[in-house]
């Protein structure tokens, strides 16, 4: 598989004329020029830690950049390889790690001053020591909303995360640093972690590929917690088959999280064969497709790949799922109660010391009685069987992954949060894998998004269709122009 | 049903979770408590009252075999 990346501007997405530039490649085209011999993780490794470390501050991907761990682990996979040492394609792959993950080399900083900075100190999440036991190459910690929930706050001294298409908009949260880092080529993947949408959001807006996990199916251990029941890791990529290549080592059972899920891991990329024939697509259209607030040209992106899809063999059919503006609340309601019991003590102690668009979000976690909050998971039970029963009949269903492209940073009003649609996080209080991938871009050349929802621990099924899409088109390869960034850097 | 006086109980909340707020934090409170409130009170459904399993729990997990 030969990557030619391209740029937006052009409504033809199969219209792919630009040969790859600037060092970005996919992970698949990465291991392939590893193995043959036409380049080196050194080389990647180095053009990759110049660039982001040169844009920086214009982008804020990363809060710590692991410079000489880079080359190391560079220098080591190398010799691994001219050694005949192979220890899979993620062998000396440069990735960004998610600044709530515990890594050996680095601080943890949850982007927060609360955070105690001995917090995971020394020791590598589960997660991270599988990408470190595969060869994989660590960029860096990578910018994430202070405690993967609220906004930046410039006054607390963290970078502030801009998206690549254009800086003055929002990157999205939680996972922006890795979200960024992938689009703009400042790492060829990474780890995010999505407890209402912080994987999928990302990746959304900034033109690439994000998959949510089932709940349980990456450990989820050395990863400072948010919504402890809602809670996953997943992995950020430009192309589905490269999250396929991430999510092959990250899954798996790990006695040190006891959600973790005992089930076995297939060899996802295995599945990813481009026949979508006989794959029954579901439209669940009130709310997800029709609501008043959802942007006219992301539901036709969306539309136009169902189409696509429907093209290639697969069937499609508009449904219903009831409760869908309730399961946006269920969601939010657990996720800040829950949110909210691991912070008290520090939101009583130290308020000013989180930053001012994350404390009030947080104390909302006080607003809610105790019967809210058990009434939340009653309702959770029951839109988990309705979930169910919608996939007796479909293999996966698809919907929008935002209601919007990426808004002006300018515009943004957290209470606006409360009121308007999402499209992600019914699928944390359901559990199930989702994945966002690109699905064209606005006239403006903002990315768009969709997203691909399966049963619980059918990641195989959720790639396969995404991946079956990104053959068919090269949204997942447009670059944002960075170039202009990279130049004023200099 | 009757208006919310949301001055008064993001008050008393605040107070009972001795959270120590801004005034302009405690003004965007206010504002934003009637949606907050309507939010979770939507979760109350009529479906819901005999709705089985409400809450699930197995006393089973925590003993090994």
């Amino acid at each position: 598989m030969t990557t030619q990346l391209t740029k937006p501007g052009t409504t033809d997405s199969n219209a792919v004329t630009t040969t790859a530039s600037k060092g970005i490649l996919t992970i698949a085209d990465a291991a392939a020029a590893l193995r043959d011999g036409t380049i080196t993780s050194m080389a990647i490794t180095t053009d990759i830690v110049e660039k982001a470390i040169s844009l920086n501050e214009a982008l804020g991907t990363y809060v710590t950049i692991t410079q000489d761990l880079a080359l190391e682990q560079a220098a080591q996979a190398d010799a691994a390889f001219a050694a005949g040492e192979d220890r899979g394609p993620l062998q000396g792959i440069p990735l960004a790690i998610k600044d709530i993950i515990a890594m050996k080399g680095a601080g943890t900083t949850a982007n927060s001053r609360v955070l105690d900075p001995e917090w995971g100190a020394g020791t590598d999440a589960p997660v991270v020591a599988r990408l470190r036991a595969a060869g994989s190459v660590f960029v860096g910690k990578s910018t994430t909303s202070e405690f993967a929930f609220g906004m930046p706050d410039p006054t607390k001294g963290f970078p502030v995360p801009h998206n690549p298409w254009d800086v003055e908009r929002t990157p999205a949260g939680s996972s922006s640093g890795t979200g960024i880092a992938v689009a703009a080529g400042l790492a060829l993947g990474g780890l995010g972690t999505d407890t209402g949408g912080s994987v999928r959001g990302p990746a959304c807006v900034n033109g690439h590929t994000g998959l949510k996990v089932t709940f349980g199916r990456v450990p989820k251990s050395g990863v400072v917690p948010l919504g402890f029941s809602l809670d996953s890791v997943g992995p950020m990529a430009r192309s589905a088959y490269d999250c396929a290549l991430l999510l092959e080592v990250m899954a798996g059972y790990d006695a040190s999280d006891p959600n973790a899920a005992d089930v076995p891991v297939p060899k996802y990329s295995e599945f990813l064969d481009g026949d979508v024939d006989g794959i029954r697509i579901g439209l669940p259209m009130p709310y997800f497709f029709d609501h008043e607030a959802l942007d006219p040209d992301v539901r036709d992106a969306v539309l136009a790949g169902v189409g696509k899809l429907v093209g290639m063999g697969a069937t499609a059919e508009e449904m219903a799922l009831p409760y869908a503006a309730e399961a946006k609340e269920a969601n939010h309601l657990i996720l800040v109660a829950e949110a909210y019991a691991y912070h008290r003590n520090n939101l009583v102690n130290r308020w000013s010391d989180y930053g001012d668009l994350t404390r009030p979000n947080l104390a909302r976690g006080a607003f809610y009685t105790a019967g809210d909050v058990a009434q939340a998971n009653r309702f959770r039970s029951m839109w988990a069987g309705e979930v169910a029963k919608a996939f007796q009949k479909y293999d996966v269903l698809i919907t929008p992954s935002a209601p919007n492209p990426a808004q002006l940073v300018k515009d943004m009003d957290p209470s606006h949060r409360l009121v308007q649609p999402m499209y992600t996080g019914h699928w944390n209080l359901t559990g199930l894998p989702a994945v966002a991938i690109p699905s064209g871009f606005t006239a403006g050349g903002l990315p768009l998004s969709m997203q691909i929802i399966g049963k619980p621990f059918a990641e195989a099924t959720v790639l396969k269709v995404a991946d079956a899409y990104q053959r068919a088109t090269s949204w997942h390869l447009m670059v944002p122009p960075v170039e202009a960034l990279y130049d004023t850097a200099r | 049903m009757p208006a919310l006086d949301s001055e008064a109980i993001i008050t008393s909340l605040l107070a009972a979770a001795q959270l120590t707020v801004s005034e302009e934090e405690k003004a965007r409170m206010v504002k934003d408590y009637p949606i907050v409130r309507g939010n979770a009170d939507a979760l109350y459904l009529t479906e819901l009252e005999s709705f089985e399993p409400a809450v699930k729990f197995n006393p089973a997990d925590y003993y090994t075999a």
